[in-house]
Parts: C-alpha cells; structure tokens; sequence
C-alpha cells in the first residue's frame, strides 16, 4: 500500500546539513498497524511529514498504491490528504473557535461536501468516538482526551484508507491513552492502515502489529 | 468548497475580531461616504442646470441676431465671429416669414428690446423691457406665472413684470397665502400682494429719435433725442427664476404688437446715427423655438449655410459638460484618496489576521485544504468588508447629504419655492460604489490572501495556539 524506497529527507541550516531521514526503505501493507518507535529528534515527525504530504522528500520516492507522490504538487498532495489520508497530531490541532462538529466537518467543506450531508457525517463520526453530547461544545471546551477524539473523527470523516497518527497520546493521562488506543485498534479491525509515531516503546508494542525504530533519521525492523 | 461556505467562513472569521473588523469597517464606510457624497454633488449640480434649462425649453431654442457670439474666446474665435458679423443678413419680418414656413419651426418671433423707464404710482425704475407673442402664452416659464395671467392678445396694452422688477420699484409681492405665513420681508420693501398689483397702470417712458438732421444736432441733443409716454396695464407676474427662457434680463415684458409700437430711437450706436444708418424695420435679435432638439439642428444648419449668427443654450452645454467632467473628477479623486485609505487598512487588518490565525491555515492545510481554498477564505473576507463598508458608506454618504440639503435649504434658499435637492444618487452611482468598494477591497485583500496560501504547511503547525 504504502512503499518508500530510498528516501531521505535532508534539512539546511546555515552552513549545516541536518540529515532527518537517511535512505529509507519500507513497506506498509493494507490494514496493517505501524509504530514507529524513536526518541525526541530521531526523524520520526519528518517521516509522518514526508507520509502525509506535507513535506517534501529530499530525493527517493513514496508509492501509494503504486503512484509516485514524491512530486506532486502543494495542490496534489492537499488532494491526496482529502481523498486518502486523515491525520491525528499530539497537539490535536483544532480550531478552538469552532464548535466539535465544526472542526470535523472542515474536510467535508474541502471536499465541496453539501451542508446538511456533511453534517450527517460527522454528526455520525463523533458518535463513533462517543462525542455525542460534546458536538455543540467549542474544541477549547473540550478536556485533552475529548479534544483527541474530535481529532480523530476530523480523521476519519473523510473515510480515508491511511491514519496517520503522530503521539496520539502524548498529551494524555494513561486512562485517557487506553480510550485513545482503543478507538485506534477498533479503526485497526475496521480494516484501517494505521501508522502511529510514537516514543512509547511499551504503548507501541501494545498495539502495534509491527514496530519499526528510527534513530538518527535510520529506519529499522 | 461553495459560495455559501466562503460567505459564512468570512462572516464568522470576522465577527470573531470583531473590534478589529469594525474599526477597519469604519475606514471604509468614511471613504465610500466621501466618495458618495462628493460624486452626488457633482452629478446633482449638472442635473439641477441641465434640468433648469431643459424646462425652460432652452435645448430647442436659438436666438439669431445680427452679433456674432463667441463663446470658446481667443483670438482666433474672435476673428472668426467678426467675420461672421460682415457677412450677416437683415433680421426683419421678411426672415422671420421664411422661418415661419420652415417644418421644423414651433414659433418666432422679433425680440425687441428697449431700454425704458417704469413708473408705478410714484415710484420710478429703470429696465429693459421685452416682447413676446400671444404663442409663447403655453412656453415655460409664462405658463406658470406667479400671479395673474398672460396677455389677451398681440396688441394690448399689457405687461408682464418680474418679481425682481416689482422690487426694484420697492415692492416684495406675495400671494395672499405667503403673506398668511408670515414669511420674512427684507429690509426697505413694501410688502404688497399680488392681486392688488395686478390690474395696476404703469407708465412706460421710453426714449425716441425726434429728428436726424445735423442742424437739430447742433442745437442740442434735446431737439434729438425726446422721452414719449405709454400706460399700461399689468396683467402678470413673473416668478424668481434663475434662468427665465429667452426674455432673460427683461423684467417687464409686452406684446410683440405692443412693443412694435413704442416709440424707440431706431439705432444701435451713435455712429449709426451720424451716418445715418437706423434700423428701420430690422430688429436687434429673432427668437427662434423648434419642435424638438433635432429639428434645432435642422435650423441651425440652415442658419450656418445663409451666414445668420445665433446663439444657441445647447452650444454652450458641451462645455459646460466637460466643466462638469472636471469638477466630478476632482470630486472623485478626493473621495478615492479616503477610501484608498481605507484600503491600506484592509491589507494591515488581513495582515494582522494572517499572522494570529497562521497555525489555522497550517490546519485546513493538514485536512485537505488547498492553497486556492485559503485564497479563497481571506478573499472573501477582504470582499465581505468591502461589501459591508459600501452599504454602510452609502448609507452614510446619504444620510449626510440629506442632511447638508437641509441645511442649505433652510438656511439659503429662503425664497425659493421649491425644494433644491443639491445631490443626485443615480442607481449607477449606488451599484458603481458597491462594486468599487469590493474591487479595492479585494485589491487590498490580494496581498495577504496569496500570503497566506503560500505559507508552509509545518512553519504553520509549529506556531502555538
């Protein structure tokens, strides 16, 4: 599903180089659950990048499903976050002037999806995450573990085939992290591709079908 | 992502720094009211004179006389029109026939003109006095006199007289209604009413040529030139008018019969008269009307072809367009200058929003939104300032010119018997400022809006929230 061959990803700064990813190869396959497991600095969140388009690799290339999106441009790759990837970040990223539903229903309007569908679906994707009474409430309302399930149903809205969730539970109290890493397997049974960054070695391994490390912008088994 | 959906982002986002919004709101809606009310009172201007003279029928009539008129001046106008004087044919009844043969021709008649002497009881004022035809009876503005009615017929011994003249004989002449309302009288005049001035005899002194000969000359310009007396009736009273039709300056006005017969001196200068050259039947001026502004340029072009000089109102009127063109312009200019104002404080208030609401763009980037969408987003919110500001500033700008008439009015335009509207906001001047006030608006916001699609998806995750 997803393949990387030979990418790196190198960062300039003054007269230095910063090497954040070094010839990487890898292949995720459909449904599967990925951990990428690295400390603070090892690369991890440049890869997410690179995965989700928003950055661009140094040289190499990233195949989905078979397509080279290596080269796509700012647009394509907009298009291909949309269509095919939802992303979960540790800072949940919400706009805390919108409402829950508001937040979720922002890749809808992306997608030129009519209002009262749009609201249908996301109304249904907070359900899932069991926000069904927090909809209405703005995401600064909204406590660390909620405001982390409105993420990820702004994830999912758009059924895409990918998750990409970089420390999803970073920001969490433990029992907070289990809800989270529920949600996750669940989507996992759904028959989602979940790659989750992680410095969480334990939290990895507990979810996790396989866990890759990266030190030094260095993939491993 | 779909119209509605950019409308109410931008009203949301807005509403959100509402201060901010309303502040650079207020710019706008200073400038769109300056530019509105400016424009207005350019346009207003040249519709209250052109309309002025449209309803005195001053578009389809000419006045041929035996002068040449130059109205552009220099040099080489004025050569021209003293050529044209040499080749001038007589104005006497003879032409006035053929142009009363002429399709295109509504009325003529001879302007005749004198300068006379009024007395009314035992007051005493100097004027010129005019003729007009029983035909002009239905011409504004003798339709619609301010008191009494036009002359019985071609002949009579009757007059017109102005309310200005009736001053100048220390009278302010009221209607019995105004006089009821207690309006205010200047200092110096008898107030009278109308109706006990109509009726009244005046006695006209007009001046006439005894003799020619140059040994009556020598004895004495009083065995020349002798006063004769003639009574007449007044009939009628002239309104106030800023520009009364073709007997403008004339403030007693009498039959075309009547003023014929007056006794008058038959000459132009007194070199005419040392060479003998008086008038006889030829009159200083013909008052040509025309069935409409085309048939106008019909006479005219004939005028042209027999070497006949005339004036006509409508030769002045492209100048005084391009007068006009002018002073909207300059109107314009000052109202644009606001709202160009304003317009730099789009583009700071955009600015401004771009730098808070970064890591938002670095969101919508994230789940899928693509640099058009962000364009789009500030565009809008550019557009919809713009939008507000012009209904605002038209709102505005109508309000204070509303106001501003009323004072004028109030306070200048006393005696006048209508109310003078001083600015016009014609439907193209209301739209015209709505879809200026959006386009600069959106020049203003093109800056920012491509400033905020172009930042980098990462550099905008990172920023704190």
């Amino acid at each position: 599903m997803i393949e990387l061959i030979a990418v790196n990803k190198t960062y300039t700064k003054g007269e230095h180089k910063i090497i954040a990813s070094n010839n990487i190869h890898c292949r995720i396959n459909k449904g599967e659950f990925v951990a990428i497991v690295g400390k603070s600095g090892s690369g991890k969140s440049t890869l997410l990048n690179l995965l989700a388009g928003l950055d661009t690799a140094t040289s190499g290339q990233i195949l989905f499903n078979g397509a080279d999106i290596s080269a796509f441009t700012p647009n394509q790759y907009a298009q291909h976050r949309l269509n095919n990837i939802g992303i979960i970040f540790q800072s949940f990223n919400l706009i805390f002037s919108k409402t829950a539903l508001e937040n979720v229903m922002m890749p809808l309007i992306f997608a030129g999806i009519p209002k009262a569908e749009r609201t249908k679906k996301a109304r249904a994707v907070l359900t899932q995450v069991g926000l069904e009474q927090r909809m209405q409430h703005k995401a600064n309302e909204l406590s660390g573990g909620e405001a982390q399930r409105v993420a990820i149903a702004r994830a999912l809205v758009n059924e895409p085939e990918v998750l990409l969730a970089d420390e999803p539970t970073g920001n969490l109290d433990s029992a907070t992290t289990e809800e989270i890493l529920d949600i996750l397997l669940s989507l996992k049974a759904k028959g989602k591709t979940i790659i989750m960054i992680t410095h969480d070695r334990e939290i990895a391994e507990k979810v996790a079908d396989r866990i890759l490390t990266i030190k030094d912008g260095v993939l491993s088994e | 992502m779909t119209l509605t959906d950019l409308i109410i982002m931008a009203r949301q986002n807005l509403w959100r720094t509402r201060l901010r919004t309303l502040l650079t709101l207020i710019g706008v809606i200073i400038g769109i009211g300056a530019l509105i009310a400016m424009v207005s009172f350019g346009i207003g201007l040249e519709k209250n004179i052109t309309e002025k003279f449209k309803s005195n029928d001053l578009f389809t009539s000419l006045t041929i006389s035996t002068k040449a008129f130059n109205f552009k001046g220099g040099p080489g106008n004025r050569n021209k029109a003293e050529k044209k004087e040499a080749t001038a044919v007589p104005l006497n009844d003879s032409l006035i026939s053929v142009l009363q043969k002429k399709p295109e021709v509504a009325i003529v008649y001879p302007r005749i003109n004198l300068p006379v002497k009024v007395v009314l009881t035992k007051d005493t004022a100097a004027t010129n006095s005019g003729s007009l035809p029983m035909a002009m009876a239905q011409q504004p503005p003798y339709n619609e006199l301010y008191a009494g009615s036009y002359f019985s017929g071609d002949s009579a011994r009757e007059a017109l007289v102005s309310l200005n003249f009736l001053r100048s004989l220390g009278y302010e002449v009221r209607t019995k209604e105004k006089i009821a309302a207690n309006t205010e009288v200047d200092s110096g005049l008898r107030l009278a009413r109308a109706d006990t001035i109509i009726g009244k005899e005046i006695i006209l002194l007009s001046t006439s040529l005894k003799s020619t000969s140059p040994l009556a000359m020598m004895a004495g310009i009083e065995n020349v030139i002798g006063e004769e007396a003639t009574t007449i009736k007044i009939v009628g009273i002239l309104k106030d008018e800023q520009f009364s039709g073709p007997s403008l300056r004339e403030e007693v006005l009498l039959p075309v019969g009547t003023a014929k017969s007056l006794p008058s001196l038959g000459f132009d200068r007194i070199s005419d008269l040392l060479e003998n050259k008086t008038r006889g039947n030829q009159y200083a001026s013909i008052y040509v009307k025309t069935k409409s502004m085309e048939d106008l340029g019909k006479i005219k072009t004939y005028l042209d072809a027999q070497k006949i000089n005339y004036f006509a109102v409508d030769d002045g009127l492209s100048e005084m367009k391009k007068a006009f063109l002018i002073l909207d312009s300059i109107l314009g200019i000052i109202g644009l200058i606001s709202l160009l104002v304003a317009g730099f404080g789009i583009v700071n208030t955009m600015l401004m929003s771009i730098l808070e609401r970064k890591r938002e763009i670095g969101i919508m980037k994230a789940v899928g939104g693509k640099n058009r969408d962000i364009r789009m987003i500030f565009f809008f919110e550019a557009g919809f300032i713009g939008f507000v500001g012009a209904i605002g500033g038209i709102t505005l700008g109508y309000g204070l010119t509303r106001i501003a008439n009323l004072i004028v009015n109030k306070q200048y335009i006393k005696n006048a018997d209508e109310y003078v509207d001083l600015f016009s906001f014609p439907w193209w001047l209301v739209g015209g400022s709505v879809l200026f006030s959006i386009l600069i608006s959106l020049l203003a916001g093109l800056y920012p809006a491509i400033r905020a699609s172009s930042i980098h998806p990462i550099e905008a995750l990172r920023q704190e929230g």
